[in-house]
């Protein structure tokens, strides 16, 4: 007779043992052992030397943006590889790229917080920081693509000898209004969001230098409910303005192109299209550091696989919203039964520049959307590690195809010419990941990476009753 | 513990908002009248020229009219700087040896141009043309203030844009016959500016 064994167990990584439920941190936390493990990254007199080396590494290739600025201003942007069609190159690609790369901070701090999803809260920190920092890098590029930055301030409407005012209805003015919203907006954010954080950073510095500048940049947070209460309010407030702004401020650079009589950027779908692309790149930037970081910081308890899996599930949706746009801008390139339209697309697959398309295609189609559905893929750090970098690389192309190939060759033929970076381009591209990656070092050095508050009230010690069974202990614990 | 900061913090916390606020709105006011200054502008500003030529004194003491020297003043963009040959007219029979001519004389001597200082000097990018405001009514006075009335020259007016646009939108207010552009001392008839709300 078959006796019937015990059920077999489901070994899944993500879930909670003892509950079933699905764990977004790991289990055996304490609201001390929490706190520890994150001030403990900042409040340490042992830098570690991988940090050094890499903010030292990071720095030399910030330099990049120093020596390619200093030269830019001397020399012009002729230095540039533009040319007469193809006006736009490097510049605006990079701006496009960090900007988009900002956006998941903002999705993942306003509009998860929005949806209540909790396992925002160990993420968000740093990915605010990540907006914050790629805006930074991405706000230089606009100023620095105009002939004569020294004029940028012509932008803003200011009142002026010259009775001369910015043109309202260019999208470039909007992008000056909409990136320097932007940037305000997530610093606040980010800053009130750290604020209970660094009071506790201030309650548990050693160093009188360190309580001290703690202790200011906490605004005297005292925990009090009167404060929780406006904290919370504030929160959900900056979260509500947030997330109109992020979707508008993607679309607002979309309008850039959209706006154009261009084949190939006068298309209605851009600004959903360039949003969901911005999440994409966004969270594949936010996995290309978190990996690290957790690794790095031992914070595999708090950034769990169940946030991997998240975030490559929230790539693996808008990826298909972008597999979407790449496929509707090839329908009505057809449909439109435009000549110009038609040649656009054709000219962008097979042209000579057709093999930026195809890279498009492989890295932000082929490789991720294809294997993403697997969730033995998604838990995959190293997987997600590399797949991280390969979208990051296709947003990047993303932005070159519009922006290039349909410059490059366009209504006239006699005005087709073609694009070729220089040197000057590439090093301020890439001094900008050096700027980048040392800001981000300084930042998880600094502040505390993940919101020891959240996380705190993510415990599941913060569900229980007074008077319940397991009151004391949480009671002794806080003791 | 002791605390990190004492009582006279709550003081200087509450004194660094009111001061970043008045900063702020310091800097704005600052910067806007800045970019109107004389430092900007140099309005009323007298340079060292090579002859300290007075338009007071040829003007008010002498009565010379206006195109005497500037002769193309009504027929083209540019009002012209008179040669020497127009100051040695006269110069070369009356003060033939006060030392303030010297310059004069050496200049009609060698041929070599006098490098007057342009106290009027507006940026290459502007088309300023003479010749239509003189034809339409526009005063010397009106742009150059009381030349007759300097013993030096200098700027009256900014020259700035929003100076010649205020004008270009409303321009009755500084429109006068034609037969009294040169006249300095012209003043509208109170019809058109009443007294009570012309400036001085």
């Amino acid at each position: 007779m078959a006796t019937k064994g015990p059920v077999p167990e489901i070994v899944d990584p993500m879930t909670d043992p003892r509950t079933g439920e699905y764990a977004v941190i790991a289990p055996g936390h304490t609201f001390k052992s929490v706190t520890q493990k994150i001030a403990g990254i900042v409040l340490t007199s042992n830098t570690p030397v991988a940090w050094m080396g890499g903010l030292f590494l990071a720095a030399t290739v910030a330099l990049g943006v120093v020596i390619a600025v200093t030269w830019l201003v001397l020399k012009g942007v002729g230095i540039w590889g533009i040319t007469i069609p193809g006006a736009w190159g490097f510049a605006i690609i990079n701006f496009v790229w960090w900007i988009g790369i900002g956006h998941a901070g903002t999705l993942i701090s306003a509009i998860l917080l929005l949806f209540k999803q909790t396992w925002r809260n160990s993420i968000n920190r740093f990915a605010e920081a990540m907006t914050i920092f790629a805006v930074v890098c991405a706000g230089m590029f606009p100023l620095l693509h105009i002939g004569r930055p020294w004029l940028g301030y012509w932008l803003l409407p200011y009142p002026n000898s010259m009775n001369v005012w910015p043109q309202f209805r260019s999208p470039l003015a909007w992008d000056v209004f909409a990136v320097s919203t932007y940037a305000t907006i997530s610093v606040v954010f980010w800053y009130i969001g750290m604020v209970p954080d660094l009071g506790t950073l201030r309650d548990r510095a050693k160093l009188p230098l360190a309580k001290y500048v703690y202790g200011i940049l906490s605004l005297g947070w005292r925990g009090s409910t009167r404060h929780w209460i406006r904290y919370e309010s504030a929160s959900l407030l900056l979260a509500g303005l947030s997330t109109p702004l992020v979707l508008s401020v993607h679309t607002t650079i979309s309008f850039d192109f959209a706006v154009a009589a261009m084949a190939g950027w006068h298309t209605t779908i851009f600004p959903p299209y360039f949003v969901a692309g911005a999440v994409y790149s966004g969270f594949a930037m936010v996995l290309t550091l978190a990996i690290p970081i957790r690794k790095f910081y031992h914070l595999e308890d708090l950034v769990t696989l169940r946030h991997l899996d998240n975030m490559a599930k929230v790539m693996l949706a808008t990826g298909s919203i972008v597999a979407y746009g790449y496929g509707m801008e090839v329908f009505m390139s057809w449909y439109s039964a435009s000549h110009w339209e038609f040649f656009m697309m054709w000219n962008r697959m097979f042209g000579p520049m057709g093999w930026a398309y195809w890279i498009l295609i492989l890295t932000n189609i082929a490789i991720p959307l294809t294997t993403l559905w697997s969730r033995k893929l998604r838990v995959n750090v190293g997987y997600l590690f590399f797949l991280s970098f390969v979208v990051n690389i296709g947003m990047w192309f993303e932005r070159f195809v519009i922006v290039v190939t349909s410059l490059y060759r366009d209504y006239l033929p006699s005005s087709w010419g073609t694009y070729r970076a220089t040197k000057w381009d590439y090093m301020l591209f890439i001094g900008t990941w050096g700027l980048f990656t040392t800001l981000f070092l300084l930042f998880a050095r600094l502040a505390p990476m993940i919101p020891m508050s959240e996380i705190r009230m993510m415990l599941p010690q913060t569900k229980v009753r007074p008077g319940g069974a397991d009151a004391e202990v949480v009671t002794q614990e806080a003791l | 513990m002791a605390q990190v900061f004492d009582r006279s913090s709550n003081a200087l916390a509450r004194a660094s908002l009111v001061l970043s606020g008045l900063i702020v709105i310091a800097l704005g006011v600052t910067l806007n009248s800045l970019q109107r200054s004389p430092w900007v502008t140099r309005q009323g500003q007298r340079p060292d020229q090579p002859v300290p030529f007075s338009h007071k004194h040829h003007v008010e003491g002498l009565g010379l009219q206006c195109q005497y020297c500037h002769v193309s003043v009504e027929k083209s963009s540019y009002a012209g700087i008179p040669p020497t040959k127009t100051c040695m007219n006269c110069h070369s029979q009356i003060w033939t040896n006060a030392q303030l001519l010297e310059p004069v004389r050496q200049s009609w001597a060698t041929g070599a141009s006098l490098q007057w200082i342009k106290v009027h000097d507006l940026p290459d990018f502007v088309y300023f043309n003479h010749e239509i405001h003189v034809n339409k009514g526009i005063g010397c006075a009106s742009c150059h203030g009381r030349v007759d009335e300097m013993p030096l020259m200098y700027e009256q007016n900014s020259l700035q844009m929003e100076w010649c646009l205020n004008c270009h939108r409303n321009p009755s207010v500084n429109l006068r016959p034609t037969s009294e552009i040169y006249n300095m001392a012209w003043a509208a008839p109170s019809t058109d500016k009443p007294v009570w709300c012309a400036p001085n």
